[in-house]
């Protein structure tokens, strides 16, 4: 892992895409106030992506996948936007979100863990699960009780958001960083039967990984909801790849036994200036582009995962190149 | 000497900063058996892989194959040349039929319109098979076989292509001694046909049976080349190590054992073993012998919570023992070495210091967290109290010798201060030097009131550590041997179902 | 004669989607209002699963060498989008079709080669390759069409006729041509050999890349029929919409299918039974009068049920296997 790459390009791409929205900053203290909106907004939006990214790092480290994580969410934020809105939301809906939550998460877990289902057969089919039951949910509605509800929408805030990701990185992640479970996880991902051996209890683990990752797809689901303040039973369509492409542009593999969080911090936020960037540079396109700028979106997207994750297994040499033993 | 059918002129091998071969001159005529050893990282694998067409030397040495220069730029083309390889570890393919395994990478019988002539092809493969009296099915699925029979099936492929010269890279690790016999009699067969073999084995007593001369690798040079008459198992060892060692098994410890820590009563595992019993004392190394496949492995496996016990009972430590997985097991204070390094036990790629440390976490973390500067220091006491050899804890494991990943693994679970210690196959493709350090541990381990239940094909190892010897043949104890009755031509006898009865 | 093709674990698999298939025709039939026609079902068939079983027979030969194709989705759309803008200058339609699949097996082919020359996991090529190539694709058509607009329409009839009058036979001849070639071609068992052991492929002194892109090409042969198929039953080709979502499932049918995700295990037939055996199930529920709503939560259950039942009864026997 090359610790200054991801950063580099994350500095590359704003200083590129600041230039290119024409953004002037005549008073120096304008360019101040401009990056502090520019993070906050930053923050507030990619905040469901991060929490979902630091779930989805854990799951490629036991060398499984998600693909499930945008219809988890999207579940989670229907079932909550069918409780009446106003205070009472806080202490029916929010909870049993939280409930919920767990529940889907711990489903995929079993799945995985005591039906031994690979894990992107069995988050396949609660993907489609999951979005089905958005459906029995919501039908063709799109329901937003979230703006009567007092507070809430500071949660979507740069203040709410905040809260959430530091609670999430900071403190979980150092927790998680020198924790004894940590290494359990990574031993059972670089190889099972090793951890096996090693008395690692891998079903147990690998059902607390998943429901870690419903855990965190309720605070996304509160995150998008609180920003969105309206969901549908289609909402969050594809979030599941977004989420994967950051965690694998920031440096875990998928093969597992391996990963790093701030990679994955760094991908989402990569993508996310990129998502905006185009968008602020749009005007500067028309004029110079024979295509939509943001149309561009999809290609840089994919030409950043490959180099990425190119530049980040380099300097490893292929195993049968090695001395033998 | 101009009928020589490979020559090796000063070819050298460099991965990145280490020279793992330099400057190798050798010869092998046709009809010629030569011996090959030396320890683990001498460069053995390395010229096997460069014969064989898998990985290509450096510049300026050359290789003579029938009197021309040859560059084999993939094991195709060595294949091709008529030079055929079976690899210490197999490789086949589980999903595929014998038949589509044994014919694997050749030409497939076509029918006039070419489409592939299945019931050909199985005719061709039963023919090959029949050629070493081999009556296997040609149409079971290949991962369905035992492991005899798969090392069986590989060596029958390798010898089917018209190969003028054969490689084998410790072929017998997993075989039991009527499979060996049934092997050697192949290569004597081949050899008398005008095949050239170049054997490879850490099992000198197999080498001054089969060849007819001796090369000797030590740290990527060769150190010698004599003919087998000429050779003796101490100028053998001398020679790849440097010094003389001596062969004599450490014996320190006590010699009265204490009360029994592990107790089995008649266990059983349908299809795996039947009617185990017996007593292993604290202090005691009882050691557990029997051919590959008589269930030793799969008995420690029941013993440690990773399998179910069917029948009978167990008592550790005099309480009843029933295990439901291997994290019981450590918590009671037993422990198990199991048999492969490197799909049983290590995440190649994780630092020394995590592959250690991940046998006693829980004595390191507060709280669920790790205590960093604890673990260092509990890491390097147990990299030094079991002697691993690494530049320092934070490389990948995967880097270390096999000798010195298998005393990382002992520190893993050593560290525990376990009461009970299985270990299965502890010296399996370790180095001569490595070996003599892992048979001192464990008889310190004995010493200081463990009990070690001790599983080993190397017939003298098990015969020289152990206290008591049990024989397992067909998931069954053939016979116990103690004090003088621990003989090798007794334990061969038992462990293939010819000793009478149970004394 | 077998000759040992099928494990059983594979045959078991194919005989419940035979069955299952039966089953759920037979329900159809029954539940089955007054004026409704069973033969109008099996007509509509070909059609609407043309596009999932050829698409998957290509996934199949993929996924058994144990890579996997992520971009199958956006490899259409860009064959899609060439179909939309040489339609649109009025190119003849042969040419059209031609290079609609021309640029599925091309792109497909790209993906094997990447794959071999950055030595990265199939997975992170082809999830990168789900993104670019929408991207590409909606690049060539801003760049094509003037003041492209989103979509593309088709309004001519004769651009439809592949995926509206010969879908079944298109299929059918597909379809019988996979399964004779896989019967009787040494490629395919090459790559199930690929997925079971690149190693043993490689000391057997077979190219394990070469065997890979073989697969990819084969693969991209039958991706591009499909895409053919999918584009010409529709009249807006809508590049940045179009076909999302079908490559999960594309691989929900080849796993129903009996083929093992990690590679080593499967075949073209049980993709077929399993493209089939989902789409009468959707069919069956929506003669049962069971809501839409329901229809995709019951297609997830039973995907979870059929595969989570099948592993689950072998659990216990393959964790032993895994340890010795």
């Amino acid at each position: 892992m090359r610790f200054w790459l991801l950063p580099l390009i994350l500095l590359g791409e704003i200083a590129l895409f600041t230039a290119l929205s024409g953004q002037s900053f005549s008073p120096a203290s304008g360019a101040t106030s401009y990056f502090r909106s520019y993070f906050a907004d930053l923050l507030c939006q990619s905040a469901p992506v991060l929490l979902l990214a630091f779930g989805m790092t854990v799951i490629l480290m036991t060398a499984g996948i998600d693909l499930s994580a945008g219809s988890m969410v999207a579940l989670v934020a229907c079932a909550m936007a069918s409780f009446p809105a106003g205070p009472g939301f806080w202490w029916t809906a929010v909870p049993a979100g939280l409930a919920l939550a767990l529940l889907l998460g711990a489903t995929n877990g079993a799945l995985i863990a005591w039906l031994d289902v690979p894990p992107i057969i069995a988050t396949l089919g609660t993907m489609i699960l999951y979005r089905g039951l958005c459906f029995v949910v919501m039908g063709d509605l799109e329901k937003s009780p979230f703006l009567n509800v007092p507070a809430y929408e500071w949660l979507g805030q740069p203040g709410g958001a905040a809260l959430l990701l530091a609670l999430t990185f900071a403190l979980g992640g150092c927790w998680l960083k020198r924790s004894r479970w940590l290494r359990e996880i990574l031993m059972l991902g670089g190889n099972p039967v090793a951890a096996r051996y090693a008395g690692i209890p891998a079903s147990r683990r690998i059902v607390q990984v998943y429901t870690l990752a419903g855990g965190l797809a309720f605070l996304a689901a509160l995150a998008f909801t609180a920003r969105n303040s309206s969901v549908s039973a289609s909402s969050l369509t594809g979030l599941e790849l977004q989420v994967i492409v950051a965690v694998v542009l920031g440096g875990t593999r998928v093969q597992g036994g391996a990963g790093s969080l701030l990679g994955s911090f760094y991908g989402v936020l990569i993508i996310a200036v990129m998502d905006e960037g185009l968008r602020g540079a749009a005007q500067w396109g028309a004029r110079n582009l024979p295509f939509k700028l943001s149309h561009l979106e999809y290609i840089l997207l994919g030409l950043l995962l490959v180099v990425g994750v190119w530049l980040n297994t380099r300097g490893r040499k292929p195993a049968d190149n090695r001395p033998p033993g | 000497m101009s009928s020589s059918l490979l020559q090796l002129r000063s070819v050298s091998k460099t991965f990145g900063n280490t020279r793992a071969l330099r400057g190798i001159d050798l010869e092998l005529g046709a009809g010629e058996v030569l011996g090959l050893i030396g320890e683990n990282g001498a460069g053995k694998s390395t010229l096997i892989k460069i014969l064989s067409g898998v990985q290509a030397p450096d510049r300026g040495g050359t290789i003579l194959w029938n009197g021309g220069a040859v560059q084999f730029a993939s094991p195709h083309e060595a294949i091709a040349a008529g030079i055929a390889t079976i690899h210490q570890e197999l490789a086949y393919c589980g999903h595929l039929t014998v038949a589509e395994n044994l014919l694997l990478g050749e030409r497939w019988p076509r029918r006039a319109w070419g489409g592939v002539h299945w019931p050909r092809l199985h005719e061709e493969a039963r023919c090959r098979l029949a050629r070493f009296q081999l009556d296997i099915p040609t149409t079971r699925t290949f991962s369905g076989l035992t492991s005899a029979q798969k090392q069986e099936v590989a060596i029958a492929r390798a010898l089917n292509r018209n190969a003028r010269l054969l490689i084998l890279d410790e072929p017998t690790a997993s075989l039991s001694e009527p499979e060996v016999e049934r092997l050697f009699a192949h290569l004597e067969r081949l050899r008398s046909e005008g095949v050239a073999i170049l054997y490879v084995s850490h099992r000198l007593h197999e080498i001054l049976k089969l060849t007819n001369r001796i090369a000797v690798l030590r740290d990527g040079e060769l150190i010698a080349t004599y003919p087998t008459a000429d050779a003796t198992v101490n100028r053998m060892v001398k020679d790849m190590v440097g010094r003389p060692l001596d062969q004599v098994y450490p014996r320190h410890r006590a010699r009265t054992p204490g009360a029994p820590v592990l107790e089995l009563d008649a266990v059983g595992h349908d299809g795996l073993f039947a009617d185990i019993s017996f007593k292993l004392r604290a202090g005691e190394i009882l050691g557990l012998a029997g051919l590959v496949g008589a269930g030793r492995s799969e008995l420690a496996r029941a013993i440690y919570g990773l399998y179910p016990c069917h029948h009978g009972s167990m008592r550790l430590k005099g309480q009843p023992w029933k295990p439901r997985s291997a994290h019981d097991a450590l918590a009671a204070g037993l422990v198990y070495l199991p048999e492969e390094r490197k799909r049983q036990s290590l995440v190649l790629d994780h630092s020394v210091r995590d592959a250690i440390s991940i046998g006693f976490t829980d004595r390191l973390a507060r709280r669920g967290m790790i205590r960093e500067r604890e673990e260092q220091s509990a890491v390097a006491d147990a990299m030094r109290r079991h002697d691993v050899r690494a530049g320092n804890a934070g490389q990948p494991v995967g880097t270390l010798s096999g000798g010195n990943q298998q005393k990382a693994i002992l520190a893993r679970w050593l560290e525990r201060r376990p009461d009970v210690v299985i270990l299965d196959e502890p010296t399996r493709g370790v180095d001569v030097g490595a070996k003599a350090e892992i048979h001192k541990l464990i008889d310190q381990l004995a010493g200081s009131g463990r009990a070690v239940l001790l599983i080993s094909s190397d017939l003298p190892e098990v015969l020289g550590m152990s206290d008591r010897i049990l024989v397992l043949h067909h998931g069954t104890i053939a016979a116990e041997f103690a004090g003088d009755a621990r003989t090798q031509e007794n334990v061969i006898l038992a462990a293939s179902g010819l000793f009478p009865a149970r004394p | 004669m077998t000759h040992g093709r099928f494990s059983p674990s594979l045959r078991r698999r194919l005989l419940f989607l035979l069955i299952g298939n039966v089953v759920l025709l037979l329900a159809i039939a029954v539940t089955m209002k007054q004026g409704g026609s069973f033969a109008d079902v099996l007509t509509r068939c070909g059609p609407d699963v043309a596009p999932v079983v050829l698409a998957g027979i290509g996934m199949t030969g993929i996924i058994c060498t144990g890579a996997i194709d992520l971009s199958i989705a956006s490899i259409i759309v860009v064959a899609g989008t060439v179909f939309g803008i040489l339609a649109r200058r009025q190119m003849p339609p042969l040419l059209c079709f031609a290079a609609c699949v021309g640029t599925a097996l091309l792109l497909s082919i790209t993906n094997g080669l990447l794959i071999r020359a950055l030595r990265l996991p199939a997975i992170i090529i082809t999830l990168a390759g789900l993104a670019l190539y929408r991207g590409v694709a909606l690049v060539l058509a801003d760049v094509a069409i003037p003041g492209f607009g989103g979509s593309i329409d088709l309004p001519r009839d004769e651009y439809h006729s592949p995926g509206k009058q010969f879908a079944t036979p298109l299929l059918l001849l597909a379809l019988g041509g996979a399964l004779i070639w896989e019967w009787f071609a040494v490629t395919p068992r090459r790559w199930l050999a690929l997925g079971s052991s690149e190693e043993a492929c490689r000391l057997a002194g077979l190219n394990p890349h070469a065997i890979r892109r073989s697969a990819f090409a084969v693969g991209g042969l039958f991706l591009g029929l499909a895409a053919l198929l999918y584009v010409t039953q529709i009249q807006f080709i809508e590049p940045a919409r179009l076909a999302l979502g079908f490559e999960l499932q594309v691989i929900g049918a080849v796993i129903l299918g009996g083929t093992n995700i990690f590679g080593g295990e499967g075949g073209y037939g049980g993709t077929a039974l399993g493209a089939l055996f989902l789409y009468f199930t959707g069919q069956w529920m929506t003669y049962a009068g069971i809501s839409p709503y329901f229809q995709e939560a019951i297609t997830g259950a039973i995907i979870i049920g059929v595969i989570g039942l099948d592993c689950g009864l072998h659990r216990r026997r393959k964790r032993m296997e895994e340890l010795a």
